[in-house]
C-alpha cells in the first residue's frame, strides 16, 4: 500500500515537474537569441507572465469556426500532457511508462498535431491551411526518422518502453557510434518539430516563413495559453527524451529523497543546456526555403539509417 | 449453437436473396424486407462466429454430398469465424444503414433486383470464407465477384460506371484464374478436392510445384486483395458502387483475398520458406505506401477511400508476411504476434473503412457530390456525420486511443522482432518496413486533415454544401455503431487481443504465452520484451488532463467569447474562395515527391488582341498513371500486336481452313501411332 501510495506521489510530483518547468525553457531560448542580436531579451519568468495574462483575457473566436476549433486547445494541451506523462524525465522507472512507450508517445504527439492543423483549416483564413498544409508535409517526413531511430534505441533492449531505454542507456554506455549519429537526428527532428530556425521561425509572422504560426493565428486569450503551454511542453519533452536517452547522467533509479533531488537538478541543467544549444544553433543559421527542408529532414534520415544499419550489423 | 446460428444465416441471406423480387415494383417494400433479412442474418452470423471463437471448436454443418466433389460441407473454424464475424459486423452496420440511401439512390427505379443481389452477395462472402471444398470455394467466389459486378454498375447508364465496371471484372477473372490453377494442382496432387485433403497432402508436395502454386495463388488473391500492382480496378470499382456497397466491398471483400492467401499459406502449403515471407512483404511495403500517396492526391472522397484500402490492405500484408519470415525461421512467437497483429488490423480497418464509407455516402445523400472540393462548412449542417468522419479519420490515421493505433502498434512491436533474425541482409530489410509503416502513417494523417478539413470545416464552397442537410436516423445510427466499435476495440483491445491471437494458435501452434496482461493493459509476451501500452489508461490520463484544463481555466475567472470574423489582412469580406482548397493542401506533398507523381499540368490563355490581355484561362493538372501506362498500358499494346500478327492465319479462306483441319487431324493420327 505504502508502495502504491509512493507510486502515486511520484507521479503527481512529475506531472507537476513537467508543467511546470516547461514555460522556463521558450523564455530561455528567446533570451539566448537575445543575446545574439544585442539585445537585453525578455525576462526568464516571461513564459509564465504570459500564460498566466493570456489565461484572463478575453477569447476572440471567428464566426466561422465550428466545435472543432474550440475544442482543439483542450485536446492538444492534454495529448502534449499526457505524453510528457510517459516520458521520465528525472526518474528512469516512472509508474506512468507501462501505460504507453515510445510508438505511443509518437503518436500522442500525433494526435495533438492532427486538432492543430484542423484548427488552422477550421476558420476559413488562407493563413490557416497553409500552415496546416506545411506541417503535414513536414511532419509526415519527419515521422518516419524518428520511428526508425526509436528502433535503433529499442534494439538493444528489446522494448520500446521509455523506462527500459533510459535504464539500458545507463549501464551500457551512451558513447557508442550508432547513437551519436542518432543524437543529431533527433536533434534536427527536435528542432522541425519544435518550429525552431531552419524549419521554422515561431518569431515572425510573414507567410513565408510561418508554419506553426499560421495555423493558430486565429487563437487569442486562454485558448492560446493553452496551446503555447502545451508547445513548450513539447519541447521541453522532446529535449527530454534527448537529454536521457544521450545523456542519461544523474537520473534517480530509484524512488529515495536524495537520488530524487539530484535526479531533478540533473535533468534541470541537462534541458538548460540543450536549450542554450539549441538557441545557439538557431542564431547562427538562417532559415531554410521550405522545399530545402526535405533535404534537411532526408539528411535526418540517413543518418538514422545508417545508426539503423550500424547496430543492426553489430558494429557498434 | 453454432450450427442453428449458422442455418439462421443461411436461410435469412437466401430468403433476402428470393422475397424482394416477388414485390418488385414496390420499392417501399422490398428494400425494407431485403435489409430486414441481411440484418437478421448478419445478427446470426455475429453470433454464430462469437460462439464458435469463444468455444474454439470446429463447427461443421454438411449442406449437400455430391458424387464428384465429395461431402460439402461449411465448417468454421477460428480463421472462418473469424472472417464470419469481420463480415457480420460490417454488414450489420450497413443493412440498417442501407435502406433510406437505397430509396434515394433508386429513385424511381426498382431496388428489387438490387436488394435481392446484396442478400446474394452477402451470402457467397459467408460463404467463401465458411466453405470447405476448393470447387464450391471457387464457384461461391465466382458468385461474389459476380453479384458484385451488378451491385456495382447499378449506375450503368454512365460511361465512366460502366467502364469501371468492366474493368473490374476483366481484372478479377484474371485473378480468378490464377487460384483456378493453383486450386487444381492441388487437387490433382492430393486427388480430393476438399481442404482436408489438401491439408494432408502438403507434406508431399514437391518445393518446385510449392513455388509455382505459391506464386500463382498470390497473383489470384492479391488482385482480390487489391495490392500493388494489382490494384488498378479499386479505386475504379469502388467509388462506382452505391456507398452502402462500396462499404462492403471495401471493408469485407477484398478481405477474402487475405483470407485465401492466409489459408494457403498457412494451411494448405507450410511449411513456408522465408522468400515467400519477403515477397509477401515488399509487396505489401510497397502498396502500403503507394496506396497512401495516391489517396493523398484524390479529391472524390469515395477515390480517396478506396486507394487507402490499398494501403491498409498492404499493413494487414506486412504482419502476414513477417508471420511467414518468423515461422520459417523457426521464431514461433513473433510469428503469433505478427499473424495476431495483422488479423487485428483487419478486421480494424473493415470497421473504420466501412466507418468512412458510409459517411463518404451520407456526403453524396445529402450534397449530391463526392468531390471535397465543392464541400466545406458541412460540420454544422451535419454535426453528427462530422463527429462520425473525424472518429473515422482518427482511427485510419492510427492516432491513439482508436483501433487503428492499437493494431498498428502490435505491427511495429512484431517488425521490431526482426531483431531476432540471425540473417543480416534479411534483418536489413525486414527492418525497412519500419520507416515505411510510420511514413504511411504520418501520410494518413496529412490525407484525413485534408478530407475532414476541406469537407466540413470552414465556409462552403457551393449552394450544394450551404444546403446539406443531416441524414435521416438509421443512417446515423448505422454509422454509429461502427463508430463506437472504433472506440471499443481501441480502449479495449487488450481484451479482444486474445480473439485474433488464438486464430494464429490454430496454424501456428500454441504457446503459453499470450500478448495481454490483464485487460487494461496491452503487453508483450515475456519472451518478446517488456513493451506495454494500454490505451484505455491513455484514454484516461487524456480525459482527467482535458478536465484540469478546464478548471484551471475556470478558476483563472471565465471571460466573454466575443464572435468576430476572421481575419482576412484588411480585405472587406472573407470568402470561400480565399480558403485552401484540397489541391493546394496537397501542393508541398506533391513537389516533394514529384518524382513518383510526375504532375502534369496545361494552361492554355485565351486573349484577343495582345497576349498582356487574357481573358480567360484555363488549367488542368493530373498525374502521370504509371502503373496503368507503363505496365498495363503496355502489356496490352503487346497483346494488341500479337493479335494482328496472329490476324494473318484467319484469311478468311474456307479451303485454308480445312487444310488446317485437315493438318492437326494428321498431327494428331502421328501422336497416337507414335
Amino acid at each position: 500500500m505504502e508502495l502504491l501510495s509512493t507510486k502515486i506521489a511520484v507521479v503527481l510530483g512529475h506531472a507537476l515537474f513537467v508543467v511546470l518547468i516547461a514555460p522556463l525553457f521558450t523564455a530561455l531560448m528567446k533570451k539566448v537569441k537575445a543575446y545574439f542580436q544585442c539585445r537585453r531579451g525578455p525576462g526568464l519568468l516571461q513564459g509564465y507572465y504570459d500564460i498566466w495574462k493570456l489565461l484572463k483575457k478575453d477569447a476572440v473566436v471567428s464566426e466561422h469556426a465550428s466545435w472543432v476549433f474550440k475544442a482543439a486547445p483542450y485536446i492538444i494541451f492534454s495529448a502534449t500532457f499526457t505524453a510528457a506523462m510517459i516520458v521520465p524525465s528525472f526518474i528512469a522507472v516512472l509508474p506512468t511508462s507501462a501505460f504507453g512507450d515510445a510508438i505511443v508517445v509518437i503518436y500522442l504527439l500525433g494526435l495533438a498535431r492532427f486538432f492543430t492543423a484542423l484548427a488552422g483549416l477550421d476558420t476559413g483564413s488562407s493563413f490557416g491551411g497553409m500552415g496546416s498544409s506545411r506541417e503535414m508535409m513536414i511532419s509526415s517526413l519527419a515521422e518516419p526518422v524518428t520511428m526508425t531511430g526509436i528502433f535503433v534505441l529499442a534494439a538493444d533492449v528489446g522494448s520500446t518502453n521509455f523506462s527500459d531505454i533510459v535504464a539500458k542507456s545507463l549501464s551500457m554506455g551512451y558513447a557508442q557510434p550508432a547513437y551519436i549519429l542518432l543524437a543529431l537526428a533527433f536533434l534536427i527532428i527536435a528542432m522541425a518539430e519544435t518550429s525552431r530556425i531552419p524549419v521554422d521561425n515561431p518569431a515572425t509572422h510573414l507567410e513565408l516563413t510561418m508554419v506553426h504560426e499560421a495555423m493558430i493565428l486565429e487563437y487569442t486569450g486562454r485558448d492560446l495559453a493553452l496551446i503555447e503551454w502545451a508547445g513548450a511542453m513539447k519541447l521541453t519533452l522532446l529535449l527530454t527524451i534527448i537529454a536521457n536517452v544521450f545523456f542519461p547522467w544523474g537520473i534517480a533509479q530509484s524512488i529515495s529523497r536524495p537520488a530524487i533531488v539530484i535526479g531533478i537538478t540533473a535533468i534541470t541543467i541537462k534541458l538548460i543546456l540543450l536549450a542554450v544549444g539549441i538557441a545557439t544553433i538557431e542564431s547562427s543559421i538562417a532559415k531554410l526555403r521550405l522545399f530545402r527542408v526535405p533535404e534537411l529532414i532526408g539528411g535526418a534520415f540517413a543518418l538514422a539509417m545508417l545508426a539503423l544499419i550500424i547496430k543492426v550489423t553489430g558494429l557498434g | 449453437m453454432a450450427e442453428a446460428f449458422n442455418i439462421v444465416v443461411f436461410a435469412a441471406y437466401l430468403i433476402g436473396a428470393v422475397l424482394p423480387l416477388a414485390f418488385y415494383k414496390n420499392n417501399r417494400i422490398n428494400i425494407p424486407i431485403a435489409y430486414t433479412f441481411s440484418l437478421i442474418a448478419s445478427t446470426a452470423g455475429i453470433a454464430a462466429s462469437l460462439v464458435a471463437l469463444v468455444s474454439m471448436t470446429v463447427t461443421k454443418i454438411e449442406l449437400f454430398s455430391s458424387p464428384i466433389f465429395g461431402v460439402v460441407s461449411v465448417s468454421l473454424d477460428s480463421l472462418s469465424a473469424f472472417f464470419l464475424l469481420t463480415v457480420s459486423v460490417v454488414s450489420f452496420a450497413v443493412s440498417i444503414y442501407a435502406p433510406p440511401y437505397m430509396t434515394k439512390t433508386a429513385g424511381k427505379r426498382s431496388a428489387g433486383g438490387f436488394g435481392a443481389l446484396y442478400n446474394l452477395f452477402l451470402l457467397s462472402l459467408v460463404l467463401v470464407v465458411s466453405i470447405d471444398n476448393a470447387f464450391y470455394f471457387l464457384v461461391f467466389w465466382e458468385l461474389m465477384t459476380l453479384t458484385s459486378y451488378f451491385l456495382v454498375v447499378f449506375h450503368y447508364k454512365q460511361r465512366e460506371t460502366a467502364r469501371a465496371g468492366y474493368q473490374y471484372l476483366v481484372m478479377t477473372h484474371v485473378g480468378t484464374a490464377f487460384i483456378l490453377f493453383s486450386f487444381l494442382a492441388l487437387s490433382v496432387h492430393s486427388g480430393s478436392f476438399s481442404f482436408a485433403g489438401f491439408k494432408e497432402a502438403q507434406a508431399s508436395l514437391p518445393m518446385g510445384l510449392k513455388n509455382v502454386i505459391f506464386i500463382s495463388a498470390l497473383l489470384g488473391f492479391s488482385t482480390k486483395a487489391g495490392l500493388v500492382p494489382l490494384h488498378v480496378w479499386l479505386p475504379r470499382a469502388h467509388p462506382a458502387a452505391p456507398s452502402h456497397v462500396s462499404a462492403l466491398m471495401s471493408s469485407v471483400m477484398i478481405k477474402t483475398g487475405i483470407y485465401g492467401l492466409i489459408r494457403v499459406l498457412f494451411d494448405f502449403l507450410s511449411p513456408a520458406p522465408w522468400w515467400w515471407g519477403l515477397l509477401v512483404l515488399i509487396l505489401a511495403v510497397v502498396s502500403a505506401v503507394l496506396g497512401v500517396m495516391y489517396a493523398l492526391m484524390e479529391h472524390d472522397i469515395k477515390r480517396l477511400l478506396a486507394y487507402h484500402s490499398v494501403e491498409n490492405v498492404g499493413i494487414i500484408m506486412i504482419g502476414v508476411g513477417f508471420a511467414v519470415i518468423f515461422s520459417s525461421l523457426g521464431f514461433k512467437t513473433a510469428a503469433l504476434l505478427s499473424l495476431t497483429a495483422g488479423l487485428f488490423h483487419l478486421i480494424n480497418h473493415a470497421i473504420f473503412k466501412g466507418l468512412l464509407f458510409l459517411t463518404a455516402g451520407s456526403i453524396q445523400y445529402a450534397t449530391g457530390t463526392k468531390n471535397i472540393e465543392d464541400l466545406g462548412g458541412l460540420i454544422k449542417r451535419m454535426p453528427i456525420t462530422a463527429a462520425l468522419f473525424l472518429v473515422g479519420s482518427l482511427a485510419i490515421s492510427a492516432i491513439p486511443p482508436f483501433n487503428g493505433f492499437a493494431s498498428e502498434w502490435l505491427l511495429f512491436q512484431s517488425i521490431l522482432q526482426a531483431n531476432l533474425i540471425g540473417d543480416v541482409s534479411l534483418r536489413i530489410i525486414s527492418l525497412l518496413s519500419v520507416p515505411a509503416l510510420a511514413l504511411t502513417g504520418g501520410l494518413a494523417a496529412a490525407c484525413f486533415v485534408k478530407a475532414f478539413g476541406i469537407t466540413f470545416l470552414s465556409i462552403p464552397r457551393s449552394a450544394r454544401a450551404t444546403d446539406a442537410k443531416e441524414v435521416p436516423a438509421p443512417m446515423l445510427i448505422g454509422m454509429s455503431i461502427l463508430g463506437l466499435l472504433c472506440l471499443i476495440l481501441g480502449i479495449g483491445a487488450a481484451a479482444f487481443i486474445k480473439i485474433p491471437w488464438r486464430v494464429a494458435e490454430s496454424f501456428i501452434g500454441k504457446t503459453y504465452e499470450m500478448p495481454a496482461f490483464n485487460t487494461l493493459l496491452l503487453r508483450l509476451p515475456d519472451k518478446l520484451g517488456h513493451a506495454s501500452a494500454s490505451l484505455s489508461m491513455v484514454a484516461v490520463l487524456l480525459v482527467i488532463s482535458a478536465m484540469l484544463s478546464i478548471l484551471l481555466i475556470r478558476l483563472r475567472g471565465r471571460r466573454s467569447v466575443i464572435k468576430g470574423p476572421t481575419w482576412d489582412c484588411g480585405i472587406p469580406e472573407i470568402t470561400p474562395r480565399m480558403q485552401y482548397s484540397a489541391t493546394a493542401f496537397t501542393k508541398p506533398l506533391r513537389t516533394v515527391f514529384s518524382a513518383i507523381y510526375q504532375p502534369r499540368r496545361q494552361i492554355e490563355v485565351d486573349h484577343e488582341a495582345s497576349p498582356y490581355f487574357s481573358h480567360a484561362l484555363s488549367y488542368e493538372a493530373s498525374l502521370y498513371p504509371v502503373f496503368e501506362r507503363q505496365l498495363y498500358r503496355r502489356f496490352i499494346n503487346t497483346l494488341v500486336r500479337v493479335a494482328r500478327r496472329a490476324r494473318v492465319i484467319q484469311a478468311g479462306n474456307i479451303n485454308l481452313y480445312l487444310a488446317y483441319i485437315f493438318a492437326t487431324l494428321v498431327g494428331l493420327l502421328v501422336f497416337v501411332w507414335r
